[in-house]
């Protein structure tokens, strides 16, 4: 699980450090940072295993740019854990609507955030 | 014919003046009605045109109040962003100077180092915070900003209304009159204290601060 290359979009400095850190403990160590959803499709490749994606960002924002993945034959089928702060059923049901394949409301635990990446792999 | 004719004409021009007697009785009577409608009208207006000024004056005030505010608001967000990463920053340092300590200890004081260095972990979890926080405060950015463009849209409409009437434009140069009343002075000077940014970093160092002492 840990030798996946993992793309995470987030506009906020700290989420990303914060981000990084967890990753790191987690055991992941190719790790790719992008600001917003336009960020992340142009450091996107095909080595990427996992995405964790912020929903409210400036210029492209979450649910665009995984509805751009989506449709993109060659990233559609990458897994992908929205990690936001919208937490109302509608968000969630969009979310599942869309394609995504894991959700985390912030502000979220190590442990969550753990298991959660664990099961959307592991499926 | 013409005797029951001429009878018939008599009675054509009686009906007309009833009825030009029967319209001007009509006339008189919305005269009647009309006049307490218009000074009930003027005294509502009267009434009424004080509080559109204080409103048009409300508006002009809170438009120049709203950019402050609004600059407030990315100050606290950048200054809040800043100190998270300084806590950050340091968490990292002590994390790392636990890895060398841990180095030289034995395996039960290992474990004790383990456990200082997840609570550290924990508290960069709870910095979450900052990016909640901050979101928040940009979604109440975005209420100002989008409060200030619907003043300005109603400033610039008030700007611009075409009075063609003699007291139309008695109304709007009424409402509109930019020179403030000793009331309206006593009113903004209340609100500037009210909102008077109390902050100011950075604008005189501690050393200065304890020369004054000296």
């Amino acid at each position: 699980m840990q030798d996946k290359k993992v793309l995470f979009v987030d506009d906020s400095p700290t989420m990303r450090r914060i981000m990084v850190n967890s990753l790191k403990k987690i055991g992941f160590t190719d790790l790719v940072e992008a600001e917003n959803g336009e960020d992340a499709l142009e450091k996107i490749d095909g080595d990427v295993g996992l995405i964790l994606a912020d929903w409210n960002m400036p210029e492209m924002n979450g649910k665009e740019m995984v509805e751009e993945l989506k449709a993109n034959d060659q990233y559609k089928d990458i897994p992908i854990i929205m990690v936001t702060t919208r937490g109302t059923k509608d968000d969630v049901v969009t979310a599942v609507k869309i394609g995504v394949n894991g959700y985390i409301v912030k502000p979220f635990t190590p442990e969550t955030l753990k298991s959660k990446i664990k099961k959307v792999l592991n499926k | 014919m013409t005797h029951s004719g001429g009878y018939m004409d008599n009675s054509t021009n009686f009906d007309s003046v009833i009825e030009k007697i029967e319209e001007m009785r009509d006339f008189l009577k919305i005269g009647d009605e009309i006049v307490p409608f218009l000074t009930e009208l003027f005294t509502f207006m009267k009434d009424v045109m004080p509080i559109m000024k204080e409103a048009n004056h409300s508006l002009q005030d809170g438009s120049q109040k709203l950019p402050t505010a609004s600059d407030r608001i990315r100050d606290v967000d950048q200054t809040t962003e800043m100190a998270t990463h300084e806590i950050m920053d340091k968490l990292g340092i002590i994390s790392d100077k636990l890895d060398n300590l841990a180095e030289d200890l034995d395996d039960s004081k290992t474990e004790v180092i383990e456990d200082i260095k997840e609570e550290a972990n924990s508290i960069i979890f709870s910095l979450q915070f900052q990016d909640i926080t901050a979101q928040k405060l940009e979604h109440a950015d975005r209420i100002l900003n989008a409060i200030r463009k619907k003043f300005r849209k109603l400033s610039d409409r008030i700007a611009k209304v075409q009075i063609d009437t003699e007291i139309g434009k008695k109304i709007m140069q009424e409402i509109t009159e930019d020179e403030p009343d000793e009331a309206r002075k006593k009113e903004m000077d209340e609100i500037n204290k009210e909102t008077e940014d109390v902050i100011r970093e950075g604008n005189i160092d501690q050393d200065d601060i304890d020369k004054l002492f000296d």
